[in-house]
């Protein structure tokens, strides 16, 4: 501890050291929090089973609101998961040093929300046990998807986009595992060894280590931004008024960014505490991911504003009625509520002391994922709600069924983010000491 | 599995002698089972087991289908039927085409017959005491019973009672009661007309109801006559509305109602006028008053006598009372006067009130005084209804019953206890009779009150016939055996063969002898015939004329027209009706299309169309003025207490903008007794609810007084004021279409007569708006098939959504799906209001518009959805994943989704059509433009040697639609009918500016005094 | 004949480096250099004389491959099963982009992984002679694979340098 809590910099030692001791036999009380998850999760999944034995029926989806909280819940994960791969990939290649001592956690839930956004197609496919026809796969009847429509291009690019968020966390862990193989004893060393895959830090090693991560990043880079892009041409591309805006793209991106953020401080902020990391995790980072929270949310706003002036300036009857209907019809205190938390509440930002006071961190961030999934819920439910086809127009109700998958796929997200944190290292080893003094026997500038 | 040339029954239980005679004779479009005893071997039994296709049974060829032509008899119209019978049961019912009075159509009530048909509540076997008995010993009870009354010489002590039979059943029944010196039997209708026949008494000394020629008027004005809902033939009155309204037929003529409420009929008015209830005599009164006073009346007219009749009469005093501004009076008169072929028909509640006839009278007298009699009303062609007995008869026959004078009477397929007021005491007059027999198919409050109950068979597989009008014989036919159910066929007899045992039994007649001597009614049916081979047979064999009428359905003559009677009727009373009670509203009771008088209502399909006029589906409802509602804050689904001095119901409240504000309307036909699986707003054993025994009870018919109208001993429908009391419980409405405003979206579109016209010389302009795409245009080889709605002519009565869903197996999802917006319709019936103060009713017919650019196919990742080399828009259910993309992309929202695996009741499931597949859960699926029936029509085209003519292939919507206002066909064909319409300057897309180039053309509504406005300019870019 | 190999750790960068400089100048250029996490100036000096990695190769082939299997596999199956949805030609192009796209970015991903394990000779099932477990910790090393005879000097010039440990 001692190291850990003064201000001074921890030596290398230290850091390997204050990582170790993350991992290893948890305690009574993370059990128990892992079981309420599992418990969650078992309900989500129980009702699940429902849907798929009652039909999709048992969500509270209709015409003409044939979308709802599945996909609106998809996007939301597809979201957050875009604030990892920005720190680990884009912050890595502007070489942003603060990147370093939250870039694993983040791309630690990059992974798993991907995998969570995953789970939603198939959710919400009325024959869920064929979802695996929108992959392209040889048959002998020549049957193959339709690269003309949205969601295959989806399918496209979020396993994309899972395959190379897994390959960069990968590859980012193996020093860091050698790092634990060399400090535990027993089993543990045995597993970490073969996931270390041996490595051992020779310059050969490094040199082409390097090169291929920084390579990976800017592979990353155009990947995060078409992802959300290509998940925004869903509504893009249709025809409702409301979602047929060229808008999206870049709508859709920054939303993610925005949200991931929230996200990332929502767990960041326990896990200094719990593992005690205020040498490595500073306000400065909580300063600096505030920043970009209000950044992003302005830019939020602005879209917001346009989206309402084109609707309004386009004159088309559609387009007003639609967004009129949102403002006032039922629903509407959702509508408004997403103007709430994604463009006021982060305002406080502005003020300096915000951006570092915990609470206030906590509390925004919670405000701007409860407002980002409005966001989506809107542009879905409300969209469809109102749109060409008067005769059709109602009401969506939530069931149930569909509230408690919803409810369980968050559970599916924390267990595996608590699992991880306990099993792997949480702080890259590595990086935060690349960024920390290197040990030098002669002062700097004595010889050269 | 059969070997071949085993005889006896193959696995279908069907022998194949007489299966070989169908297959035989059903090439035709209409043909009939072979003559005679064939046909009822075979059609004794209904193959239980499905029919092997690898060693199928001696001459059946599973898939080709036999065709039965037959007689609807869901109502007293008697249209003309053709019913397909696949592998030995029936799966779709059609109009006679050959048919003088539904030339081909079928109303809403006589496409879901074939539910009554299939009902999983029909009488598998005899009852006794509410529990099954053996039919011999139930038989015997009854025949004991009333051969114990006839040898005491006792006959008076027992009745007979059936519904309108107009044919050889009729005259058994006769032969029946005299034979065993009965009681005369009385014909009941709940709808009896008899202030129309009694009116047509005074007026012109006929008792009966002639042939309103609405198809040769130029200026028809109704007072209160729904005769494009239930009025004597709406079937028919619906084709000759459309032929004498649309302006797609040339002729264009006016159309003036006169209704306190805003029927159906009165939506599709030209103008129509909201008169006090129970003012419409007085209207007509005055009418008449001001034609005489201003000397427009016919020549011909007996001026002196009408002068007589309407002595008195004030048009400001009329006007005053009747709420409608004299001037409109004034006008009416004049254009009615003025009028090439001016017709008056009085009907609905006018036609039952207290001085009914009176009204009626007056509706007459305003024909003779245009001339109208013998031109437009031609006496001889006499409809059916003319001869129902009356609602006072069935009155005294209830005081003989309380009065303990009747031991054992006889119920023929009627449903007294439900149809007649609660106050006229039947149902506890019936406990007062010795026996009582029911002769029917299916349980309703009569039979539940029914000693005993002798399953008769239905309609469709029973012999005999029915004369819809004089001359119009149509000959009935069994289309299949009695309909298996549990395994067995239901064990039950024609309700003439059943009397013949009876009265045999009763008399200790054998068969053969005696006055009831034929072996079978079939015999008797044949030799009633014999008289009409003499008559019509040309000199032929009757074998030849029997196998021929079974094949046309009959045998069509014009009988001569009879003199009309001049009567003078003296002074009439400008009276409105008086009405009891001192309730704050008239109580407006009407028939419903949907229920009739109630025999209907056990039908899910008729409970799942929605009511046009207020959408409202799977429940009975009360519709109040919306200024009533705002007083009381009733919404809609607000449970309301009506009470009368008679009684008091509950129902939920529809607030009407448009029903006058002293009325308040509740439709007949809802609110049974009996916990039927679907009556009552039903239970549909979907996965989700079950609401049994919705608004049960709440018939309206116990808010009315018992005593018969004075003069024509008809029961009032229009008789009590109830008082409203908010009950402050709530049952939320099944009410699909949101709101009746399209704001102006080019969903519904409408053009002043003038525009109209002016188009029409002009032609269509060139495309208003261009599509440029990046893609070159889609060529069709052979065919591109499309449609054409004729707005104009559409009258809203939804036979075409009841029609495909009986073609496509569509499931009926009950009340909880249809207010959540999962109806599963694949064609729906919308209104919208239109025009100046949404005046304007346009009913248009909304199912899949098959774009030509189909926003919902690009979506679909696999291809489920995709376009045909023929233009259709198909959707591929076994590959469909239920992504749900395309119901969303769909700007028509007509797709529809398995939100559940729907389920058909056992024995509905038989009706189930084999050529279409019924869709599992979790596919999409939407109008397909009966692709079945276009390949069929390209099969049989390709068969002859030739290419598919325009007419060759009908869809099921098309097919039954009474005006004709849906057309189909080949667009590249350019003599078809549906080309020439889409092509007409009327024709638009429905939201043409989205660019999805439907292949579904409509016609725009053409509205009299608008100049046109929106409606118009759109007509032009179209 | 067998070369000897003497493994020098140190505690700081700059012995390290100096160590490094001095066993270049006497010509030692069998050289493996150990560290706890990438340094610049190490990497410079040793890249002075190596080729430059060839990872950037592994990932333009597979991005490649990714933008024509992509394009393939697009156009030839709407060929294959050549269908129209909404008045698209059965091949139109832009769609096709993006899936191309998206599968040079995965392709090209995995083979720069690929080329980690490749070219940094991973994994290795047991670890070399010279490595030691501080390498992961704070420590440096220097290992020189020699001719057994200029041990001694390697060994001195280490210490020199300020090697706290030298092994042989």
């Amino acid at each position: 501890m001692s190291v850990a809590t003064q201000p001074g910099q921890p030596s290398w030692a230290d850091v390997n050291r204050d990582v170790a001791r993350t991992v290893g036999m948890p305690g009574n009380t993370y059990f128990a929090w892992m079981c309420l998850v599992a418990l969650i999760l078992g309900c989500g999944v129980l009702a699940w089973a429902y849907q798929i034995w009652t039909g999709m029926g048992a969500a509270g989806k209709r015409t003409p609101q044939m979308w709802a909280m599945y996909i609106t819940t998809f996007v939301f994960w597809i979201g957050i998961g875009h604030a990892g791969t920005l720190i680990s990939a884009i912050l890595y290649l502007f070489r942003a040093k603060w990147r370093t001592s939250i870039y694993r956690g983040a791309e630690a839930m990059t992974v798993f929300a991907v995998m969570t956004a995953g789970l939603f197609p198939l959710i919400h496919a009325g024959r869920m046990w064929f979802a695996y026809w929108l992959t392209p796969y040889p048959n002998q009847r020549y049957l193959w998807p339709n690269f003309k429509s949205p969601l295959v291009w989806d399918v496209f690019a979020i396993s994309t986009y899972l395959t190379i968020s897994v390959v960069f966390f990968l590859v980012g862990l193996v020093p860091d595992i050698a790092a634990l193989r060399d400090q535990s004893t027993g089993v543990k060393k045995k597993i970490y060894a073969v996931m270390s895959l041996g490595w051992e830090g020779s310059d050969s090693q490094w040199r082409h280590y390097r090169r291929a991560y920084g390579l990976l990043a800017s592979l990353a880079t155009p990947l995060v931004l078409s992802v959300h892009s290509v998940v925004s041409f869903d509504f893009a591309m249709a025809l409702v008024p409301g979602w047929h805006s060229t808008l999206f793209a870049p709508f859709f991106v920054d939303g993610a960014i925005f949200s991931g953020f929230a996200m990332v401080l929502l767990l960041i902020i326990p896990m200094r505490y719990l593992f005690n990391w205020y040498a490595y995790i500073t306000d400065k980072h909580m300063d600096a991911m505030a920043k970009l929270i209000l950044v992003t949310s302005l830019v939020l706003t602005y879209f917001y504003i346009c989206e309402a002036f084109t609707s309004w300036y386009s004159g088309e009857h559609f387009e007003r009625a639609s967004l009129f209907y949102r403002a006032t019809r039922q629903y509407a205190w959702a509508f408004w509520l997403q103007y709430l938390c994604n463009s006021v509440v982060p305002l406080v930002f502005f003020w300096r002391k915000a951006r570092t006071h915990i609470a206030t961190l906590y509390i925004v961030s919670l405000f701007v994922l409860v407002g980002m999934w409005f966001e989506r819920f809107n542009i879905i439910v409300l969209g469809l709600g109102f749109d060409f086809y008067p005769y059709t127009w109602g009401t969506y109700y939530p069931t149930v069924t569909d509230s408690t998958i919803i409810v369980g796929s968050f559970a599916w997200f924390f267990l595996l983010f608590l699992g991880f944190i306990r099993v792997m290292p949480s702080l890259s080893i590595v990086e935060v000491k690349e960024v920390l003094a290197h040990p030098l026997k002669h002062a700097p500038g004595g010889r050269h | 599995m059969s070997e071949p040339g085993e005889s006896g029954p193959g696995p279908t239980g069907m022998n194949r002698r007489a299966f070989f005679k169908i297959v035989a004779t059903s090439g035709a479009a209409v043909a009939a089972a072979g003559c005679g005893k064939e046909a009822e071997e075979l059609l004794g039994q209904t193959p239980t087991k499905l029919i092997p296709y690898v060693v199928p049974p001696d001459g059946i060829v599973p898939g080709v289908a036999a065709y039965f032509s037959t007689v609807c008899r869901e109502c007293p119209s008697g249209c003309g039927l053709v019913a397909k019978n696949r592998d030995g049961r029936v799966i779709k019912l059609e109009g006679n085409p050959d048919h003088p009075v539904n030339a081909g159509a079928l109303c809403i009530r006589g496409q879901a017959q074939l539910q009554g048909l299939y009902h999983p509540d029909r009488f598998r076997g005899a009852q006794s005491g509410g529990k099954g008995a053996a039919w011999d010993d139930v038989e015997k009870q009854a025949g004991d019973k009333i051969a114990a009354l006839v040898k005491a010489r006792q006959g008076r002590r027992l009745a007979l009672v059936s519904g309108l039979e107009t044919g050889s059943l009729g005259r058994l029944m006769d032969e029946w009661t005299r034979a065993l010196g009965a009681r005369p039997r009385i014909a009941y209708e709940a709808l009896g007309y008899e202030a129309l026949r009694a009116a047509n008494r005074a007026a012109f000394g006929r008792d009966a109801i002639p042939h309103y020629a609405i198809e040769e008027a130029g200026y028809l004005l109704s007072f209160g006559a729904d005769f494009l809902e239930t009025w004597i033939n709406p079937v028919a009155y619906a084709g000759a509305f459309a032929r004498m309204h649309a302006l797609g037929r040339g002729r264009a003529g006016t159309f003036v109602h006169v209704e306190p409420r805003q029927s159906m009929t009165a939506a599709n008015a030209d103008e129509w006028l909201r008169n006090a209830p129970g003012t419409e005599g007085v209207l007509a009164l005055a009418m008449l008053q001001v034609i005489l006073e201003e000397g427009r009346h016919a020549k011909e007219a007996d001026a002196g006598a009408l002068r007589a009749a309407v002595k008195g009469v004030d048009v400001a005093k009329a006007a005053e009372i009747s709420g409608v501004p004299a001037e409109t009076i004034k006008r009416i008169a004049h254009d009615f006067a003025q009028a090439k072929g001016a017709l008056a028909i009085g009907g609905g509640v006018a036609m039952t009130g207290p001085h009914a006839t009176d009204t009626l009278i007056a509706v007459n007298l305003l024909n003779s005084a245009v001339g109208a009699v013998g031109k437009t009303i031609r006496f001889g062609a006499d409809a059916a209804l003319g001869k129902t007995g009356s609602y006072a008869d069935m009155a005294k026959l209830t005081q003989a019953m309380a009065a303990g004078e009747i031991d054992v009477l006889v119920l023929a397929d009627v449903n007294p206890v439900y149809n007649m007021p609660a106050k006229s005491g039947f149902a506890e007059a019936l406990a007062k009779v010795g026996l009582v027999v029911s002769l029917a198919n299916h349980p309703t409050e009569t039979t539940a009150k029914s000693t005993v109950v002798l399953p008769a068979l239905h309609a469709l597989e029973s012999w005999g016939d029915y004369a819809a009008r004089d001359g119009v014989i149509g000959l009935m036919q069994p289309t299949m055996g009695p309909v298996t159910m549990d395994g067995k066929p239901v064990d039950g007899k024609s309700t003439g063969d059943i009397l013949l045992s009876l009265g045999r039994r009763a008399l200790g007649t054998e068969e053969g002898k005696g006055p009831l001597k034929w072996g079978s009614f079939e015999e008797y049916v044949r030799e009633q015939w014999q008289g009409l081979a003499r008559q019509h047979g040309g000199g032929k064999a009757f074998a030849d004329f029997w196998e021929e009428s079974l094949r046309r359905g009959g045998v069509w003559g014009a009988p001569a027209t009879p003199a009309v009677g001049k009567v003078d009727i003296g002074r009439l009373t400008g009276e409105p009706a008086k009405l009891e009670g001192d309730g704050t509203h008239a109580l407006l009771l009407y028939p419903s299309i949907r229920f009739y008088d109630g025999r209907s209502a056990d039908k899910p399909w008729l409970q799942e169309a929605p009511d046009v006029m207020t959408q409202v589906a799977w429940d009975g409802w009360v519709e109040v003025p919306v200024e009533t509602a705002d007083k009381l804050g009733l919404g809609r689904g607000d449970m309301v207490k009506l009470t009368s001095p008679h009684g008091s119901i509950e129902l939920p409240a529809w607030p009407s903008k448009t029903l006058h504000p002293g009325a308040v309307a509740v439709a007949m036909g809802l609110g049974h007794d009996f916990p039927g699986a679907f009556a009552n707003g039903g239970r549909i054993r979907t996965n989700t609810e079950h609401d049994v025994f919705l608004n049960g009870g709440a018939s309206p018919l116990r808010l009315l007084p018992a005593a018969p109208e004075v003069a024509s001993g008809g029961l009032p429908h229009l008789a009590v004021k109830v008082s409203l009391t908010r009950t402050g419980a709530r049952r939320p409405l099944a009410i699909p279409q949101a709101t009746f405003d399209d704001e102006n979206r080019e969903i519904a579109e409408i053009v002043g007569l003038a525009a109209a016209r002016e188009m029409e010389l002009r032609g269509k302009s060139p495309e208003g708006a261009s599509f440029p795409s990046m893609y070159p245009p889609i060529k069709y080889p052979d065919y591109r098939w499309g449609m054409a709605v004729d707005v104009d002519a559409c009258t809203g009565c939804q036979a075409c959504v009841v029609a495909c869903s009986a073609e496509n197996n569509v499931p009926v999802v009950g009340k909880a799906q249809v207010a959540y917006g999962r109806a599963q319709q694949w064609i729906r019936l919308e209104r919208w209001e239109k025009g100046q103060g949404g005046k304007t009713n346009v009913f248009l017919p909304m199912f899949c518009q098959h774009c030509g650019v189909a926003p919902c196919e690009p979506v679909c990742p696999v291809y489920a959805a995709y376009h045909t080399a023929e233009g259709l828009n198909a959707q591929v259910y076994n590959r469909c994943v239920g992504t749900r993309y395309c119901g969303n992309n769909c700007p028509y929202h007509v797709r529809r989704f398995n939100w559940f695996n729907y389920t058909w009741t056992a024995p509905l499931d038989q009706q189930l059509n084999p050529d279409v597949a019924v869709r599992q859960l979790g596919v999409m699926e939407k109008c397909t433009m009966c692709i079945q029936r276009i390949e069929k029509g390209k099969n049989d085209a390709r068969e002859a040697g030739r290419a598919v003519k325009d007419g060759d292939i009908q869809t099921a919507c098309q097919q039954t639609c009474p005006t004709q206002a849906i057309s189909f066909g080949n667009l590249k064909e350019g003599a078809a009918r549906v080309t020439k319409l889409s092509a007409s300057p009327r024709s638009y897309h429905v939201l043409q500016q989205l660019g999805t180039r439907p292949a579904v053309t409509y016609l725009a509504k053409v509205v009299r005094g608008e100049t046109g406005g929106h409606g118009a300019e759109k007509g032009h870019k179209a | 004949m067998a070369m000897a190999s003497v493994l020098g750790i140190f505690a700081h960068v700059d012995t390290t480096l100096d160590a490094i400089r001095k066993l270049r100048e006497k010509g030692f250029s069998e050289l493996t250099v150990y560290t706890p996490v990438p340094v610049e100036e190490i990497e410079e000096e040793i890249e002075r004389v190596r080729p430059l990695s060839k990872v950037r190769l592994f990932t333009l082939v597979g991005a490649l491959t990714g933008t024509s299997t992509g394009f393939f596999l697009t156009i030839w199956s709407s060929l294959k099963w050549s269908l129209v949805t909404g008045a698209k030609d059965p091949v139109s192009f832009p769609p096709f982009i993006i899936i191309a796209f998206e599968l040079t970015i995965l392709f090209g991903g995995l083979a720069t992984a690929l080329a980690i394990l490749l070219l940094g000779r991973l994994p290795r099932l047991s670890p070399s002679p010279t490595y030691d477990p501080r390498f992961t910790l704070d420590r440096f090393g220097v290992a020189v694979s020699c001719p057994p005879e200029t041990a001694a000097t390697v060994t001195s010039l280490l210490t020199a340098s300020g090697a706290e440990e030298v092994r042989r």
